[in-house]
């Protein structure tokens, strides 16, 4: 066979290059090896439901004690973005929190709305010591308190919800490495990236780091979801912003299944918390419907409350965690400050995958700053009219390479 | 588990395994992530199989649309560290064009570097042969996007074979590359 074969009608084309990628994929060769295949396959299955069975009597007699105090060992410093970052762990000795240890106003980051900026240095700190606060106490005031803010990296007056633009700010460890992440994202999903930071060596799949601005574009149903539902951009419009009323159709999104089996790492429960995180810190979403989505990650069972959270930002907040996921949220004002993926010792991501991302442990962000702005440095403003327009380049959001060949 | 429900789930592994685990290995670009996929999925087909009226309709859809989801949640856990590039990374040396299991390499390569929903659709039009209306509802994107998905993503797998692809790369106003 050769590519002389290959009729010029693109329907005919697709078929017989997929299905010829798809026969000749090396999967096992001959009956025998299939046969193994299927039974292992079989075997695992039932492995892992059994162990769900398990898990879900262990919860509750403290499953989420042991985890808490497993992942309270670490206080990981991220360096300067020159220098790889290694993790530290030191022991957190960070008092036991409440969410009324957070009367004083923080300082907060200071970044220009509209400026690319460069973090040297973020030093964090999750306490993960389990407290008996129920979980809907602290998202209930971060509820109550996000209402009106419209984020510290807003531009003076801006009209939250309205503005063109959500500006973030991040930095976040990844193979090892640091990297500071500067991006507008407009309604439709695309948006613009300015990445500083080494290119790691360690895994293709972290930051390039050459501190130009480049697009992203990726489609709003691309990333965003709630649950395992991908939503395109109307259809999150069309979800009510009253809480009573979104709540069920978020369970609904996965099959009413939000209460099963929450501590497995990668629970409905767990992948619902997350998308929330992801839908909040990532769209200029309408005030009402960022406090309705708060008070129904309030109602996400199995979400625990642990110790508090500092950064060398000046900031703290309260630790949440659930499944793979531990975050940290100001109550004083309901921002996100900071996320961690896979951080629970003995707990891989992605079910032990050996894929490159899922060894890497995930990695933790920290969100300096959001907000909503009006306007876009020239350079940004470029990058996002080339991706919004739909025109290609050389420079574009692609997915790392894969870690081993077939 | 009822023991006719378990045997029916054996069957239907045993008899569609190997295909799924194909369709997996596609749509993530490698191996061992086909069969994490592959698995992680089968376990949650198994928890709803009792609900599922199997002799109405097979399980495959309700299989299908797990893989494409449990793909879309992973991915969320590292879409903030995908990072830009300046090209495509090399694809496999392709050798001998004249040998299947060659060309099937080189397209596998290609397919791994494409963007993530780009490569769902060609899977699931091309290997799936699912129309295209079908494709949209299960990616949650238009039937137009998947039309636009599937013709760059084609396009993006010419460009990569080479010049030895079997046809233009470029045609006027039709500049080949990579995109999302």
């Amino acid at each position: 066979m050769s590519f002389s074969d290959f009729n010029p009608n693109e329907d005919t084309e697709g078929h017989q290059l997929l299905l010829t990628a798809f026969a000749t994929a090396p999967v096992g060769e001959g009956v025998a090896d299939r046969t193994a295949f299927n039974e292992d396959l079989l075997r695992s299955v039932r492995r892992q439901d059994r162990k769900r069975r398990r898990g879900r009597t262990t919860i509750v007699v403290g499953t989420t004690m042991v985890v808490a105090a497993a992942v309270a060992a670490g206080v990981v410093v991220l360096p300067s973005s020159s220098t790889p970052s290694k993790t530290a762990p030191q022991a957190a000795a960070v008092p036991k929190a409440t969410v009324k240890a957070e009367p004083k106003p923080t300082p907060k980051a200071s970044v220009t709305p509209g400026t690319p900026v460069t973090v040297g240095s973020v030093s964090y700190s999750f306490d993960t010591k389990t407290s008996d606060t129920p979980a809907a106490v602290v998202l209930d005031a971060a509820a109550t308190a996000i209402g009106s803010n419209a984020g510290a990296g807003s531009e003076p007056n801006v009209v939250w919800g309205s503005a063109p633009y959500y500006r973030m700010v991040s930095v976040s460890t990844c193979g090892g490495e640091t990297y500071t992440n500067n991006t507008w994202t407009t309604r439709n999903g695309n948006g613009v990236g300015l990445g500083t930071g080494p290119k790691s060596a360690n895994d293709p799949g972290c930051g390039a780091g050459d501190g130009a601005p480049f697009p992203i574009v990726t489609g709003f149903a691309d990333f965003y979801g709630l649950g395992n539902q991908p939503l395109t951009e109307a259809q999150v419009d069309e979800l009510p912003t009253d809480p009573d009323k979104l709540w069920p159709i978020l369970e609904g999104f996965d099959g009413g299944s939000l209460a099963s089996d929450p501590a497995n790492p990668h629970s409905n429960a767990s992948t619902m918390f997350q998308s929330i995180w992801n839908l909040i810190t990532s769209e200029p979403l309408s005030p009402a419907f960022r406090q309705a989505l708060l008070e129904d990650a309030a109602k996400i069972p199995g979400v625990t409350v642990e110790g508090q959270y500092t950064d060398s930002l000046g900031r703290t907040g309260t630790v949440l965690h659930i499944g793979m996921w531990t975050m940290a949220i100001d109550t004083s004002d309901g921002q996100v400050l900071a996320m961690t993926s896979g951080a629970i010792p003995g707990v891989p991501i992605c079910n032990g995958s050996k894929a490159s991302f899922c060894q890497s442990g995930g990695g933790t962000t920290v969100y300096v700053s959001a907000g909503a702005v009006t306007s876009l440095p020239k350079a940004e403003a470029a990058a996002l009219a080339q991706a919004n327009s739909g025109a290609e380049t050389s420079k574009v959001w692609v997915a790392p390479a894969p870690t081993r060949s077939l | 588990m009822r023991t006719e429900d378990e045997e029916a789930f054996d069957t239907f592994v045993r008899a569609r395994g190997e295909y799924f685990l194909r369709v997996s290995v596609l749509l993530t670009g490698s191996l061992p992530e086909g069969e994490d996929l592959l698995q992680t999925s089968l376990v949650r087909l198994y928890r709803a199989w009792q609900r599922l009226d199997v002799s109405s309709a097979a399980p495959d859809a309700y299989l299908r649309r797990v893989l494409v989801n449990t793909r879309r949640s992973w991915w969320q856990v590292r879409w903030r560290r995908e990072s830009p590039v300046d090209s495509i990374p090399d694809v496999a040396d392709f050798g001998d064009f004249t040998d299947r299991h060659a060309v099937g390499a080189a397209v596998r390569s290609a397919l791994a570097v494409l963007p993530r929903q780009q490569r769902a659709v060609l899977v699931l039009r091309y290997v799936e042969d699912l129309p295209e209306a079908q494709v949209a509802s299960l990616l949650g994107v238009s039937a137009g996007t998947v039309k636009t998905h599937a013709h760059r993503g084609l396009r993006a797998l010419r460009k990569s074979l080479g010049d030895l692809a079997p046809f233009p790369v470029n045609g006027a106003g039709d500049p080949a590359g990579v995109e999302r």
